[in-house]
C-alpha cells in the first residue's frame, strides 16, 4: 500500500465522524428525562401520565430549595390517545424537550387496560433502544396515575420509592418484582404473568414530604400481586396467598413463618429455602409433587417454648411445616380459581412427557384449577438465637 | 529482533567511528589534504597560520613565549575553558625553567617532540599532533595547544575545563528512594557519573562529534557481551547519516534517531537519571550522551518504559506493582476521562445512575454551552495554566496557581459557564497526567485526548472505542531501534511480562528483558530466593 494511498485511506477515517453527523447527540438540559410512566383507561381512551424530571429543583444535592418543600422535583405531564402510541406522540407534543426514556424505573398499569394495550406499552418498551428493560411493573385497581403522583417519603423521587419498596417487598416474600425482562421468561412469554400489586393508603400526617403536617395524604405502598392473563386483570393475590404462590415459584428466601405453638406464638426466619417440582403419575392422571427444604432460625418464641430441647424444635419444625403447607394450598387454590397458570405447571408436565401436554393443553385452563398437588415440606430449625429459655413472667429466674 | 540498516552498517560506519572526524563544509578546517595541513618546523610560521585560521577570536589567546628563555614557543588555547591554573602551573612554570633546555636539543629535528614528551610535564595527558585540523579542533575543545621553534608538530595538552553546573537532583524525574543526582550538561562528567555505577571494562565509550559549526561531541555507551553487537551499529549508522549546522540538546538528535518520526509517542527515552540508565546498559541497552545535555537517550524503548520509574525497583515489589498499576490506569484515565463524560452525557444517558443523572442535569442546567465546549473550555484553560506556570519567572508562579484555582474551580463554576462535575473531569485529568513519569509520554497522552474528546462528542462511546483501536493499532505498529513498541504484550514474552505491568521481586527476576541483551547469561543466578536455613538434625 502506497503512502499516498494510506494517508487517503487515514484521512476518509479521521473525517468519517464529521461527515456521519451526531446522530444521537442529546445534551442533558435538552432533554426531558421520564422517571415513571402510568397506564389508565377513561372512555375508551388510554391516558398515559408521566413524571418529568426538574433538574433545576434538585439544584445541588443539598441545596435549600430541595428542602424547602415548595418545589417538586418532578413534573407532571397526561395525554391521552387511541393506542398507546397515539398518547406516546401527543407526549411529544406536550414536552418542552424531547422526552428521554432512558431512565424510567416504574410502569404502573391500571388493572383496567386492555390484554392488546397492556402488550402495546411491553412491546415499546422492548422495542425502544433507550428504554431498559430493567424497568419495574405494577398493577394497580386505583388511578396509575395517582399512584406516581403520590408524594414520595424517603427518597428524592418517587420512582425509586417505588423500585426499592418492590425489592424489600421481594425480599421478605411478601410480593415480587418483576422487570420487564422478567415477562420474557414466563412460559409462554407473558400470556399469563404476575405483576406486584401497588395501592393508595392514608397515612399518618406529618411525614409527607412537601406537605404541611395536618393534612394526611395518601401514598402508594405495595402489598400482594396481582395476575394477568394474556395481558388482562384477572384477580388479585393477598399476602399470604402470595407467599403461597411464592414458595412454588421457588422464590422464598427470607420469609417469615409464624407458628402457633398452642402455648403461645413463635416467629422463625427463613435462612435457605429451595422448592423442586415434579410431575408424578397420579390415580386421577398427572400430579405435580412439590418439594420443599429449607433452613430456619427462631427469631421469637412465646410461652411454652421453654427450653430449646430437641422435642421442642421438632416440633416447632413440624409447625412450621404444616403452616407452609397451608399456606401454599392457600396460594394455590386461588391461582387455580383464577384458571391462571402463573406457577409454570404447564411447562413441567410439557417436559415431564410432551404427549401428555398435547393432550391436555386444550383444556389446560380447566386441567390446571383442578390439579392436585402433593406438597411435603422438610424444614430445619438450625438455630434458636442467643439464649435457650424464653422470657417470660412466669420464668423470671431466666438468664439471658 | 531486527535491524532494518544492519546490512549496510559496516560498510558506512568507518565514516564516524574516527572520534576527530570532521564534516565536510566545515568552516574552518578544509579536507584537502596538502602542506598547509601539517605543521612545519617554523615556529612564526605555524603561529600566523593558526591566527589566520581563528580569524578574530577574543577568546583564543596566543601565547608567545621562550622555552628554558632560549627557544621561541608559543601557547594557544581558548580562554575560559581551559583551567587558568594547569596552564599556569602545570605549563608555563615548567617551560620556562632555565634548566629545561639542559636535557634537550636545543637545534633543530624530530627530537626535540620526543624528548619534551620524556619531560614529564606534570598534566595529565599531552600527545604529538601532526595535523592542523586536529590541532585546531583540540584548541576548541579546551585543550592547549604547544609550538615551538624547529618542532614539525604541536603537542596538544589536556587542560579542559568547561565551566558546568554541579550535580544536582534531577529536575523531572524524582523519586523518594534511590539515588538523587542527576546529569548536568557536561559530558565528561556525566560519562564519569556512569562509569561510578558499572564499573566494568566492559563498558564501552565510543566518543563521536556532530554538527557541522556546533562539533558537539557525543558518546555512545554500551557493556559489551551484553549487547546484541547490531544495537551499537545500528546506532553508529543513524548518527552517521545525521548532517545539521548544530545539535544543541539531545531533543534533537531524537527526531533524526527515531524509528518513526510522525508519532506522538516518543521511542527514544531521555533519562535524567544516572541510575536510570545504568539500569538500561544492564539491560542490554545502549545509551547516547550529548555533550551540553542533561538528558541522556536509552534505545531501544517500550511503551512501558515510560509508565515505570527507577524507583518501582528499588521499593518494596507489592506496592511497586500496585503503583505501577496506577500509573496505567492514570495514562488510560488521561486518554478517555474527557471523552468518555462528554460521550456518556451526550449519548448515553441510560449508562449513568438514576442519582447521579439527576444531580449532573441538575448541575448542567445552568450551563449554556454543549458539553464538547464546556469541555474544550476548560481543558485549554487547564492546559494554559500549566504551561503558565512553567514558563513564567517562579516568583510570579504562585499568582498562577492562585488565579487558576480561582478561576477553575470556583469562578467559572459560580459564573454558570462550566458545571461542577466538568471541573472534576478535568481537574482529575490533570492530576492523573502527572503520575506519569516521564514528562514526553504524558504530553503524548495529554495531546492525544483531544482526538478522543471529538471523537467521543461525535459518536460516543463507539467513538472512544474507535480511537483506543486506532491508537492501539498505531502503538503496535511502532518499533524503537527494531523492537515492537507493545514489547512484552505486542510479541507475549513471558520474561518480560514480569517486568511490565507488576515487577515481580528481583530474585525472580532471572533473564534479561528480550530487548536487547543477548540473553546467554543470567541476571540474577536462580535460587537466589532468600529462605530461612534448614532445621537442623537434632542428634
Amino acid at each position: 500500500m502506497g503512502r499516498g494511498l494510506r494517508f487517503i485511506l487515514g484521512l476518509c477515517l479521521l473525517i468519517t465522524p464529521v461527515l456521519t453527523g451526531c446522530w444521537d447527540r442529546m445534551e442533558l438540559n435538552e432533554i426531558s428525562i421520564i422517571t415513571s410512566v402510568a397506564l389508565d383507561k377513561t372512555d375508551d381512551e388510554l391516558l398515559l401520565s408521566v413524571t418529568v424530571l426538574q433538574p433545576r429543583n434538585l439544584h445541588r444535592g443539598g441545596d435549600q430549595s430541595m428542602s424547602g418543600g415548595t418545589s417538586s422535583p418532578v413534573e407532571q405531564f397526561q395525554s391521552r390517545g387511541k393506542t398507546i402510541f397515539d398518547a406516546f406522540k401527543e407526549l411529544n407534543y406536550q414536552l418542552p424537550r424531547q422526552p428521554y426514556w432512558g431512565q424510567v424505573h416504574a410502569v404502573v398499569f391500571n388493572t383496567a387496560i386492555t390484554g392488546e394495550e397492556f402488550f402495546q406499552t411491553l412491546d415499546f418498551f422492548a422495542r425502544y433502544p433507550e428504554a431498559r428493560r430493567t424497568t419495574d411493573l405494577f398493577l394497580t385497581a386505583e388511578k396509575a396515575a395517582g399512584i406516581i403522583w403520590s408524594p414520595r417519603q424517603i427518597e428524592t423521587l418517587k420512582t425509586k420509592e417505588l423500585h426499592g419498596m418492590a425489592n424489600q417487598q421481594h425480599f421478605w416474600n411478601r410480593g415480587a418484582k418483576v422487570t420487564l425482562q422478567d415477562l420474557f421468561h414466563f412460559e409462554p412469554p407473558m400470556a399469563e404473568v404476575y405483576l406486584p400489586r401497588v395501592y393508595l393508603v392514608e397515612h399518618a400526617a406529618g411525614t409527607v414530604a412537601g406537605t404541611s403536617p395536618t393534612t394526611p395524604k395518601k401514598i402508594a405502598t405495595l402489598s400482594g400481586l396481582g395476575v394477568l392473563k394474556q395481558g388482562q386483570f384477572v384477580g388479585w393475590l393477598t399476602e399470604t396467598e402470595t407467599f403461597g404462590v411464592l414458595w412454588l415459584l421457588n422464590k422464598v428466601r427470607h420469609g417469615p413463618i409464624t407458628v402457633d405453638t398452642g402455648q403461645g406464638p413463635a416467629a422463625l426466619r427463613l435462612l435457605y429455602a429451595r422448592t423442586k417440582i415434579r410431575v408424578v403419575d397420579g390415580p386421577n392422571g398427572p400430579t405435580m409433587l412439590v418439594k420443599i427444604r429449607g433452613i430456619m432460625d427462631l427469631v421469637e418464641a412465646q410461652g411454652a417454648f421453654g427450653q430449646a430441647t430437641t422435642k421442642d424444635v421438632a416440633r416447632l419444625q413440624e409447625l412450621a411445616g404444616e403452616t407452609v403447607r397451608q399456606t401454599i394450598t392457600q396460594g394455590l387454590g386461588k391461582v387455580q380459581s383464577y384458571q391462571t397458570d402463573i406457577l409454570g405447571f404447564g411447562r413441567e408436565i410439557y417436559r415431564y412427557d410432551p404427549t401428555l401436554w398435547a393432550a391436555l393443553a386444550p383444556n389446560w385452563p380447566q386441567v390446571f384449577s383442578t390439579l392436585p398437588v402433593d406438597i411435603q415440606v422438610d424444614l430445619e430449625l438450625r438455630r434458636t438465637g442467643l439464649i435457650s429459655r424464653t422470657i417470660t413472667p412466669e420464668n423470671p429466674e431466666t438468664k439471658p | 529482533m531486527h535491524y532494518r540498516h544492519s546490512k549496510k552498517t559496516n560498510r558506512r560506519n568507518t565514516r564516524v567511528s574516527s572520534p576527530q572526524n570532521n564534516r565536510p563544509g566545515g568552516p574552518a578546517i578544509s579536507q584537502t589534504r596538502n602542506n598547509r595541513d601539517l605543521f612545519s618546523p617554523d615556529l612564526s610560521g605555524n603561529l600566523s597560520q593558526l591566527r589566520t585560521i581563528f580569524g578574530p577570536a577574543a577568546d583564543i589567546t596566543f601565547k608567545e613565549f621562550c622555552l628554558g628563555g632560549q627557544v621561541p614557543a608559543g601557547l594557544i588555547f581558548l580562554a575560559g575553558a581551559t583551567n587558568t591554573r594547569v596552564i599556569e602551573e602545570s605549563l608555563l612554570k615548567s617551560l620556562l625553567q632555565p634548566d629545561i633546555l639542559t636535557a634537550t636539543n636545543t637545534g633543530t629535528g624530530a627530537g626535540l617532540t620526543e624528548q619534551l614528551l620524556q619531560l614529564s610535564l606534570p598534566v595529565t595527558e599531552i600527545i604529538p599532533c601532526p595535523e592542523v585540523p586536529k590541532a585546531v579542533q583540540a584548541v576548541l575543545d579546551g585543550q592547549a595547544l604547544l609550538l615551538v621553534q624547529g618542532m614539525p608538530n604541536a603537542l596538544v595538552a589536556e587542560t579542559a575545563d568547561w565551566q558546568g553546573r554541579q550535580v544536582g537532583e534531577p529536575l523531572a524525574e524524582t523519586v523518594i528512594r534511590g539515588p538523587q543526582e542527576g546529569f548536568t550538561e557536561t559530558l565528561t562528567r556525566n560519562i564519569t557519573l556512569l562509569r561510578r555505577k558499572i564499573k566494568s571494562p566492559q563498558l564501552k565509550v565510543e566518543t563521536l562529534r556532530l554538527g557541522r559549526y556546533s562539533g558537539t561531541q557525543l558518546a555512545l555507551l554500551f557493556i559489551e557481551g551484553l549487547t546484541d553487537p547490531r544495537l551499537p551499529a545500528e546506532a553508529r549508522f543513524r548518527l552517521g547519516k545525521i548532517e545539521i549546522d548544530g545539535i544543541l540538546d539531545s531533543g534533537m538528535l531524537q527526531e533524526f534517531l527515531c524509528d518513526n518520526p510522525y508519532t506522538l509517542f516518543p521511542t527514544i527515552t531521555p533519562v535524567e537519571r544516572p541510575d536510570t540508565v545504568a539500569a538500561g546498559l544492564l539491560e542490554g541497552r545502549i545509551a547516547i550522551l550529548v555533550d551540553g545535555s542533561p538528558f541522556a537517550l536509552v534505545v531501544p524503548t517500550v511503551l512501558t518504559d515510560f509508565l515505570q520509574s527507577s524507583e518501582d525497583y528499588y521499593a518494596c515489589p507489592i506496592p511497586a506493582s500496585l503503583l505501577r498499576l496506577l500509573r496505567w490506569v492514570s495514562f488510560l484515565l488521561v486518554l478517555t476521562l474527557p471523552a468518555l463524560y462528554v460521550a456518556i452525557t451526550t449519548f448515553h444517558q441510560e449508562l449513568v445512575p438514576t442519582t447521579l443523572l439527576i444531580s449532573l442535569a441538575a448541575q448542567r442546567e445552568t450551563v449554556p454551552y454543549p458539553a464538547l465546549v464546556e469541555v474544550i473550555l476548560m481543558e485549554i484553560t487547564f492546559e494554559v495554566l500549566r504551561e503558565a506556570g512553567i514558563r513564567l519567572p517562579r516568583p510570579a508562579g504562585q499568582a498562577v496557581s492562585i488565579v487558576g484555582a480561582l478561576v477553575i474551580g470556583q469562578a467559572a463554576v459560580n459564573a454558570g459557564l462550566v458545571s461542577p462535575a466538568m471541573v472534576i473531569i478535568v481537574s482529575l485529568t490533570g492530576i492523573t497526567s502527572f503520575v506519569i513519569p516521564h514528562f514526553n509520554f504524558s504530553i503524548a497522552a495529554r495531546t492525544a485526548r483531544f482526538p478522543m474528546i471529538f471523537l467521543g462528542a461525535t459518536l460516543g462511546l463507539f467513538g472512544v472505542v474507535l480511537g483506543l483501536t486506532f491508537l492501539l493499532v498505531h502503538l503496535a505498529s511502532l518499533r524503537s531501534f527494531g523492537v515492537p513498541y507493545l514489547y512484552p504484550f505486542g510479541p507475549l514474552d513471558l520474561t518480560g511480562l514480569k517486568d511490565a505491568p507488576v515487577r515481580f521481586p528481583w530474585f525472580m527476576l532471572t533473564k534479561r528483558p528480550r530487548l536487547a541483551a543477548e540473553n546467554k547469561t543470567f541476571r540474577v543466578s536462580p535460587g537466589d530466593r532468600p529462605a530461612p536455613p534448614p532445621p537442623k538434625n537434632k542428634p
